[in-house]
């Protein structure tokens, strides 16, 4: 333990200061929060909630009927009392890429990311909203690269301006995939995951190296497809199953990735029963795939147990990313 | 901040309402410093307030004590000292040192002078010993002469041992006249 860490828990700032804030994932699905508190042991959960957005209410991160959507995100938020909050924006709505990079002087960078972003997505640097990270050396065999997230300006502003009419404060933005990444890769490792996130109606594919999320893909395969939108308990999984192949050896044969994918993570709603599946016949993936702790990064369940279940926190695994700090 | 994803103009909103968070933390520890400052003084205040009131009781009990009724008959005899010792400053009004001397000193020429001693005979006669240094013999009593002409009541003394040198004349002249 650090010793910084420590003494933050022993003497901890205000919260007047902190400003805590609640993780807010706004996919097609469902609304869902968490906040954590710190107590003396860690961080423990304050508070969680999920509401299920009707279908075809957000579409791939489109608002289809912002009236409907305000009233239902407005009962949400005041019913969970939230202010400041974290929210996720959906993987469609990003551009991902990456790119090499002079130096790793945050301003130099980010004046090299303004200056090339026209040439690697179509908008211009007026008109959008990033952020990069520095990809770890192992990763890239020594070369000095970004992986950048690109977001239309006017889309980010959209969303502040429906947040600010219900009286939330978004203190951040932050892409699922990097949510998803926070929450389920160690800060300390640096190896390479493939992260399936299993939704309704569509599953992220998200490759993640040394923490960064080098790769995004969105299969439209969902555990709830069909039309009257219940589980299909005999779902097939050979999309997914071929998805994950494609994405598998996209990654091994690109010549620029220097890691290879150890394992396989399993998150959203019904991972498990995905994870079943997958089980009941290896023959579909090579590599180890298990659905995993989201709250690894969080504290250990070993110390504290939270109310919410295994299979329900797999769901909350963007929220739960969202609201570490 | 760099990897919030918002506009600049949503980050400055946000860092300024930080900012404004810290300067209400600062004052708030800063009143509360003050608040703390001052509750630990407050024993100290009193201990001294009971000593300010202790002392004026033990004022008050000496202002009425035996003490300070002897103090009041010592001030009215001070005070009748005080009246004497001014009637003797007035009376002995008419003989003024400095005058003398002054009178002395302005007569002496070129002769240089190291000493003036003033003195009294009795009551009514004043000496005055002036000793010096004199160019020549002739300054010296010219000197004499002088001041036997300006205070025609005195007996100048001037002993002569000394006289027979020439230049530098060391001499001791003793000035005697009644008192005015």
């Amino acid at each position: 333990m650090r010793h910084t860490s420590l003494f933050y828990r022993l003497f901890p700032p205000p919260k007047f200061l902190t400003i805590p804030h609640a993780g807010l994932e706004i996919s097609d699905d469902a609304f869902r929060c968490i906040e954590y508190k710190r107590t003396v042991h860690g961080l423990e959960i304050a508070k969680y909630a999920e509401t299920d957005v009707p279908p075809g209410l957000i579409d791939g991160g489109e608002v289809k009927d912002e009236k409907k959507f305000s009233e239902l995100l407005h009962t949400f938020v005041h019913e969970n009392k939230l202010t400041y909050v974290k929210v996720s924006l959906p993987e469609e709505k990003v551009y991902l890429f990456q790119m090499d990079i002079p130096s790793v002087d945050v301003r130099a960078v980010t004046q090299h990311v303004e200056f090339k972003l026209e040439e690697n997505v179509p908008l211009s640097a007026v008109d959008s909203v990033f952020y990069f990270d520095i990809l770890p050396a192992a990763v890239t065999g020594n070369l000095l690269r970004a992986s950048v997230s690109v977001v239309p300006r006017s889309y980010v502003e959209k969303m502040i301006s429906i947040l600010h009419g219900m009286g939330l404060v978004p203190i951040a933005f932050e892409v699922a995939p990097k949510s998803l990444a926070k929450a389920l890769v160690k800060k300390s490792v640096s190896d390479t995951y493939l992260i399936i996130h299993v939704m309704n109606r569509k599953t992220g594919t998200y490759i993640v190296s040394g923490g960064v999320v080098c790769f995004s893909s969105t299969l439209s395969w969902g555990t709830r497809q069909n039309p009257d939108g219940n589980k299909a308990e005999n779902m097939d999984i050979s999309a997914l199953s071929k998805e994950i192949h494609r994405v598998y050896e996209y990654w091994a044969t690109r010549p620029d990735a220097h890691s290879t994918i150890s394992q396989i993570m399993l998150v959203g709603e019904d991972a498990q029963m995905v994870e079943e599946k997958f089980h009941r016949d290896p023959s579909h993936v090579a590599v180890p795939l298990a659905s995993v702790d989201v709250w690894q990064n969080a504290f250990d369940i070993h110390n504290y147990i939270p109310n919410i279940s295994r299979e329900e926190s797999l769901e909350y695994a963007v929220a739960a990313g969202l609201a570490l700090p | 901040m760099r990897h919030t994803l918002l506009p600049p103009e949503e980050r400055k909103a946000l860092r300024r309402d930080y900012s404004l968070r810290l300067a209400i933390v600062f004052f708030f520890l800063l009143s509360l410093a003050s608040l703390v400052g001052a509750v630990s003084l407050f024993p100290a205040y009193i201990n001294v307030r009971n000593m300010e009131m202790e002392e004026e009781v033990v004022a008050a009990e000496l202002r009425a004590s035996k003490e300070v009724q002897n103090r009041s008959v010592i001030e009215s005899r001070l005070r009748t000292d005080s009246l004497m010792i001014e009637r003797l400053l007035s009376e002995s009004g008419n003989s003024k040192p400095s005058q003398d001397i002054r009178f002395i000193a302005a007569e002496r020429g070129v002769v240089r002078f190291t000493t003036i001693s003033y003195g009294m005979v009795g009551t009514s006669t004043v000496v005055v010993v002036v000793q010096g240094i004199a160019p020549n013999r002739n300054d010296l009593i010219a000197l004499k002469n002088k001041m036997a002409m300006s205070l025609p009541m005195a007996k100048i003394e001037l002993p002569l041992s000394e006289l027979a040198k020439s230049k530098n004349v060391i001499f001791s002249m003793k000035v005697s006249y009644p008192k005015k």
